[in-house]
């Protein structure tokens, strides 16, 4: 009787274990969610980028009207000159080309990528980022240790509570089954636990790859419009060295020395420098979320070594990751 | 030039026609009152430019708004789950402390009387 309730016990064990869920890898799903955190730094950054690079545009607009006009907003010139604007810009009046030869201080910035749209796509990188946090909080192995051990607890005080009631020659046999009952019941809760997390990544699969596409799709416009606020940045740049390296004898208003214009385009060239590394820093960003997608696939792989995309994945973000401190200073 | 109907114009007709510009105000010949106007050029075209970048990304809001509450909703599942198996933790825990006050009740109870 005894043998057969030992193999009975033996069997189910073996069934739970069989069927054994794994949870991902915890170090593996902590490193992806570092990961996510990274790329959607430099993704929020570059996002920022655009609003600053417009203020400086603007900044350097005003900064041309004001040394090649002296401020003056209402001559005939100026008239003349929103009237060409208006002439070759389709849509544009003259009133609101007009705009070209006033400033206001502070300078207003040049358009940007608006609010809400700036908004949502970190909202969502952020959603990205919490759910992989969520995830690494979620696979902690020491979470589904504990729940066993709590298991096992319970089956040692069982035993041991019902031990004075039962016959003396039951004891040796119920003490090692209750033991394994109690394994097999913390192993099946921490099963069921590992299958309900794979659940939940499996169904944000579809959705991370919609995110992929739509994210990449708003990369490419983003670091397009970054790419020509930079140009745009650039002539209003090289307007303005133009104005103060002008020829006393090409303009009325041109009074800097050679030595002015010289300092204006060393610092010229190093804010060039400085803006160009993050105008470009989108490049080759589709790569971080096409391999932030083969990571989280690969996650749900069984084969708990798999780590070609994860590695990948936190490569390419490492690289990017470089590129912050530059992407945050002002 | 002609009129140029910035809504109408291609990405890479933009991008032409910026390029053209930034070689043109680098031009040493030029006098202020140009560098100004082309300065003032370029800023409406990137400006309207700007303003059709901002309808593109605006037509995938919509997505994004509903890929953020899935988001938060797998979070949440996540969460939930991973507060679940603290919570059974602690209750076995507790129930297991029980059981062993309760086994020592009965082993008092049961123990032979002197």
């Amino acid at each position: 009787m005894v043998a057969w309730l030992r193999i009975g016990v033996a069997v189910s064990v073996a069934a739970v274990v069989g069927a054994c869920a794994h949870l991902p890898s915890d170090a593996k799903v902590k490193q992806f969610a570092s990961a996510v955190d990274k790329a959607a730094a430099v993704y929020i950054q570059s996002i920022s980028f655009n609003r600053d690079i417009s203020e400086k545009t603007g900044e350097e607009n005003a900064a041309g009207v004001y040394i090649a006009r002296g401020g003056a907003a209402d001559d005939a010139e100026c008239i003349a000159l929103a009237k060409r604007t208006a002439q070759i810009l389709v849509g544009m009046s003259a009133q609101s080309a007009s705009k070209a030869c006033k400033y206001s201080l502070p300078p207003e910035s040049t358009k940007q990528i608006s609010d809400e749209n700036r908004k949502l796509r970190l909202s969502l990188m952020n959603a990205i980022g919490g759910y992989a946090k969520a995830l690494g909080e979620a696979a902690d192995k020491g979470a589904i240790d504990n729940v066993e051990a709590a298991v096992m607890t319970l089956g040692a005080a069982t035993s041991t509570a019902v031990t004075p009631l039962l016959a003396g020659a039951a004891i040796p046999v119920l003490s090692p089954a209750t033991k394994i009952v109690a394994r097999s019941v913390g192993l099946a809760v921490g099963n069921a636990y590992a299958v309900e997390i794979r659940q939940v990544m499996a169904q944000a699969e579809e959705p991370l790859k919609k995110a992929v596409i739509l994210l990449k799709a708003s990369v490419v416009e983003i670091r397009k419009n970054n790419e020509r606020k930079f140009r745009d940045w650039r002539i209003q740049k090289k307007a303005n060295l133009g104005i103060i390296a002008a020829k006393p004898d090409s303009d009325d208003l041109s009074r800097s020395t050679t030595s002015e214009a010289y300092v204006a385009f060393r610092v010229a060239v190093s804010e060039a420098r400085d803006l160009q590394t993050k105008a470009v820093a989108l490049d080759g960003y589709e790569n971080v979320l096409d391999s932030m997608l083969k990571a989280h696939a690969e996650l749900l792989e069984p084969d708990a070594d798999a780590s070609d995309a994860l590695a990948k994945f936190t490569k390419v973000t490492d690289d990017f990751a470089a590129l912050a401190p530059t992407l945050q200073k002002k | 030039m002609g009129p140029i109907d910035v809504d109408k114009l291609s990405d890479s007709d933009i991008d032409a026609i910026l390029e053209l510009i930034e070689d043109l105000v680098g031009n040493p010949a030029l006098l202020n009152r140009d560098r100004i106007f082309l300065a003032a050029l370029a800023k409406a075209i990137d400006d309207r430019a700007t303003d059709l970048a901002n309808a593109t990304l605006d037509e995938q809001n919509p997505a994004i708004k509903e890929l953020i509450k899935e988001f938060g909703d797998r979070k949440d599942d996540l969460k939930n789950a991973h507060d679940r198996l603290v919570a059974t933790t602690a209750a076995l825990n507790q129930f297991a402390q029980g059981v062993t006050a309760f086994g020592k009740l009965i082993g008092v109870l049961t123990a032979p009387k002197k």
